[in-house]
């Protein structure tokens, strides 16, 4: 039932108008749960639109269901519809069904534990179900959009709410510079998306997907507006999956509550990128830039951010740097054709990456908000994270390409698709990519899948084995505990979706989108059960995860390891350090909003003593830089020096945002400060002085005619009136 | 004379007392009574042209006219108790605030 596409989109955007506009007349819990109702509905719905193969075969219909004209120009006109098709299908499932998931989790995490020792809503609770809502409506028009421009008023709004909801805790000035952060990183994609769209409305002649893909696919005519559409799409697709060099937003953007990153950062809204390279890949499969671009940046990426992903000490900055990684494994596939591929992926990925989030969020829910690792440990052993154990460990696994969870059937098929020997034949390389190429991103992913790996088990260690920590966790609700359940029951089956050289129910599945826009009748699949030395790379891509594990564990349990990780340089975020260069204030180190006794109200507190320009609570955080605080006194020694400035290097993401900060933030802050002393000031004297005192010396004898009182106005306008009928009369006369 | 000169001159006077009176009384109650004594001089003129012409259409004017003095009246007088409320005494002298 293809129809059904329209409940889906609508449900949510209903759920959203609800809570914004009746908000305040329903219960705290009852907006939560009308919120949750209007997701799962969605949900049904997208399972109703996703069974239309099996109702009547052949009956994906056609682009554009709920068709009307949207803005008529002369001729050309752009129009509003829905496509119902596989691609669409399964996007929306994903959505709504780990969006779902993450409402439910949502109506337990979002409270914090008040001075009776229950759990009470936090502030702002229907707020956040609002954004919540407000975002999977977006992110469902987004996917389900037919033409280019309803794409991009999905993607616009996509990262409104991503904004929103980075910032939720609206008085902690890290969030909302992380907030701030992610919506001008999105901006620089908007742009490339829009200017990319304009390319292909003027070659195309229109911007819905079937004509406008149709008419790329076209060989004949002159191709060159591929390479220029392609490579505008890519600044959008880059920016919006947090791909190199429109990166830095991803881990900043952890300040938000952790559903938010589970749901928006990981399991969808990042993957809109690979969305668009997979829907206009008529564009970027038929040009030849974008063939050596896509998985060169993918490439890049996924080996930069689990570089970095090796010693952050912030269990969410592991997940997002890993999140950044994943993703760019799929532009990897995506980018050299093998879109079949990234898809399985992208949907696996949002599975376990969705528990992994979830489950470190339970972690972090209990704990009082506690985010450093290094804190934690022996957490296994507690009863109340017995749930949160299993789920971290399934999605560890998953993550690290273990058989039989998801991610190892994913991962291969994304490394199957690179042969490693450069054994490149006509059947899997239609595209004609040099072997070397492919072979070299084929090994360097699976050197990432090895630090892929052992990032998530040095994060295992740390979390869950080791001393004991100090801190005392305290239970969890059971809806939590109920979604971290569901999700590793998908993380452990999800990956059966395609058994390489069994069989492949995603290849049948996504056949008709794809085949319609093949160019020339060539498949541009990579077929990934064919060649020949499949079993070798099997076992040299589950043997990279096991080596990682190994190593991870142990490193951590023979070695001092765990000490030398407690004396590593503390990160503070980029944004909160600005935050205090700029104010000259004191830490806001508290790191979710979550729990702890009524945490919004101390820090309240703090930024009115720092607004009153009095003492802070914790002065010798006010360091000038307010970067690297060393734990431990450095005495001169060369090795460890270059271990904690290599530690730093990748804590700090290769320093890319002090970079940028350098190439694009301080010239035009300076260029503002100068204006600000120079032109400016002066610029004020003249108008203040020049036309001010004009307009007073100039109305000094009007002044008195304004006495203020009624009678003398009514006087004016009978004069006026009486005037005026003397004019007409006299002219009457002499006529 | 004419009926329609009768009219008129009526109306003018009418409309003369109705201003004389916005203008020199300082209690808000009787410049409202002297405001509508302005419309309704003018609707009186609206009548007699209309009668002369042989048209509906100053009624249908003088219609609106009465609608729109009873919306002016309800929101005048409201602005009188407000005063009132305020100063305990209306003079429309003292409201002068917007004095330059």
């Amino acid at each position: 039932m293809p129809e059904a596409i329209g409940l889906v989109v609508l449900l949510p955007l209903l759920g959203f108008l609800g809570i914004a506009l009746f908000g305040p007349r329903m219960s705290q819990r009852g907006a939560a749960i009308f919120a949750c109702v209007m997701v799962g509905l969605a949900f049904l719905a997208a399972v109703l639109t996703a069974l239309t193969p099996l109702i009547s075969s052949s009956n994906w219909g056609s682009y554009g269901l709920y068709k009307y004209d949207w803005t008529l120009s002369g001729s050309w006109k752009v129009t509003f519809g829905l496509a119902a098709d596989p691609l669409s299908a399964i996007m929306a499932l994903v959505v709504t069904g780990v969006g779902f998931l993450i409402h439910v989790y949502s109506v337990g995490y979002m409270t914090e534990l008040g001075e009776d020792g229950h759990l009470h809503p936090e502030r702002d609770y229907r707020r956040f179900f609002a954004y919540l809502n407000l975002f999977v409506f977006a992110m469902l028009l987004l996917v389900t959009a037919d033409n280019f421009v309803w794409l991009l008023v999905g993607w616009g709004n996509v990262g409104l709410s991503s904004f929103l909801l980075i910032g939720f805790y609206k008085n902690k000035p890290s969030a909302v510079a992380a907030a701030r952060k992610a919506f001008v990183m999105n901006t620089i994609g908007d742009v490339g998306l829009l200017l990319g769209i304009f390319v292909v409305i003027a070659n195309t002649g229109s911007a819905s997907f079937s004509a406008a893909l149709t008419s790329a696919n076209l060989t004949s005519g002159d191709g060159s507006w591929r390479e220029w559409a392609a490579m505008l799409l890519l600044i959008a697709a880059v920016a919006k999956s947090a791909q190199f060099p429109l990166q830095t937003w991803l881990p900043d953007a952890m300040e938000g509550p952790t559903p938010v990153s589970a749901l928006i950062h990981a399991a969808t809204m990042v993957t809109a990128g690979v969305y668009l390279i997979v829907r206009a890949h008529p564009i970027f499969g038929n040009s030849t830039v974008a063939l050596i671009v896509v998985p060169i940046i993918g490439c890049f990426t996924a080996f930069y951010a689990a570089t970095c992903a090796l010693v952050q000490t912030d269990l969410k900055r592991v997940l997002a740097y890993s999140t950044m990684s994943q993703l760019g494994y799929m532009f990897m596939a995506a980018g050299v054709g093998a879109y079949e591929a990234a898809m399985f992926h992208l949907v696996a990925h949002a599975f376990f990456k969705a528990l992994l989030f979830l489950s470190a969020g339970s972690i972090i829910h209990s704990l009082g908000g506690e985010q450093d690792m290094r804190n934690m440990g022996g957490l296994r052993k507690s009863p109340a994270m017995r749930t949160a154990w299993l789920g971290f460990t399934i999605g560890a696994l998953a993550l690290s390409g273990i058989p039989p969870f998801a991610g190892f059937f994913s991962k291969e098929s994304i490394l199957g698709t690179f042969p490693l020997f450069g054994q490149a034949t006509e059947n899997y390389n239609p595209q004609g990519l040099d072997p070397i190429f492919l072979s070299i991103f084929g090994w360097v992913g699976l050197l990432t899948a090895f630090m892929t790996a052992f990032y998530m088990f040095r994060a295992y260690m740390l979390v869950f084995e080791g001393p004991e920590s100090k801190l005392h966790p305290h239970r969890n609700p059971s809806n939590m505990n109920f979604v971290l359940v569901v999700l590793s029951v998908l993380s452990v089956v999800g990956g059966f979706l395609a058994m390489p050289g069994l069989w492949n129910v995603l290849h049948d599945w996504f056949q008709p989108v794809l085949k319609t826009f093949d160019a020339g009748g060539k498949d541009v699949w990579f077929p990934i059960q064919v060649h020949g030395l499949e079993i070798v790379e099997l076992i040299l891509g589950v043997g990279a995860g096991v080596a990682g594990i190994v190593v991870a564990v142990g490193l951590y349990t023979f070695t001092r390891q765990r000490a030398a990780d407690a004396s590593q340089p503390t990160l503070t975020s980029t944004t909160e350090a600005q935050q205090r260069a700029t104010e000259g204030a004191g830490p806001t180190r508290r790191t979710t909003g979550a729990p702890t006794l009524t945490p919004r109200g101390l820090e309240e507190a703090e930024i009115r003593r720092v607004i009153a320009g009095k003492n802070l609570s914790q002065p010798e955080a006010a360091l000038p830089s307010g970067i690297i605080r060393p734990a431990t006194r450095p005495k001169f020694n060369p090795v460890k020096l270059g271990q904690q400035a290599i530690t730093a290097f990748l804590l700090y993401g290769w320093g890319f945002d002090l970079i940028y900060k350098g190439l694009f933030s301080l010239p035009g802050e300076m260029t503002g400060r100068l204006i600000a002393r120079f032109v400016d000031q002066e610029a004020e004297k003249a108008v203040d002085y020049g036309l001010g005192g004009v307009a007073w010396e100039g109305s000094k004898a009007t002044r008195k005619t304004e006495t203020g009182l009624v009678r003398n106005y009514a006087l004016g306008i009978f004069l006026g009136t009486v005037a005026l009928l003397i004019y007409v009369a006299v002219q009457t006369v002499q006529r | 004379m004419s009926s329609i000169t009768v009219t008129m001159v009526v109306s003018a006077l009418v409309f003369t007392i109705g201003a004389c009176g916005v203008l020199l009384r300082r209690n808000p109650l009787v410049q409202f009574m002297s405001i509508e004594l302005m419309l309704n001089a003018v609707n009186l003129a609206f009548i007699s042209f209309g009668g002369m012409n042989g048209s509906a259409e100053g009624q249908v004017f003088v219609l609106m006219v009465l609608t729109v003095a009873a919306a002016e009246a309800v929101i005048g007088l409201g602005i009188i108790v407000a005063m009132f409320r305020r100063r305990r005494r209306i003079d429309v002298d003292d409201v002068n605030t917007m004095e330059g």
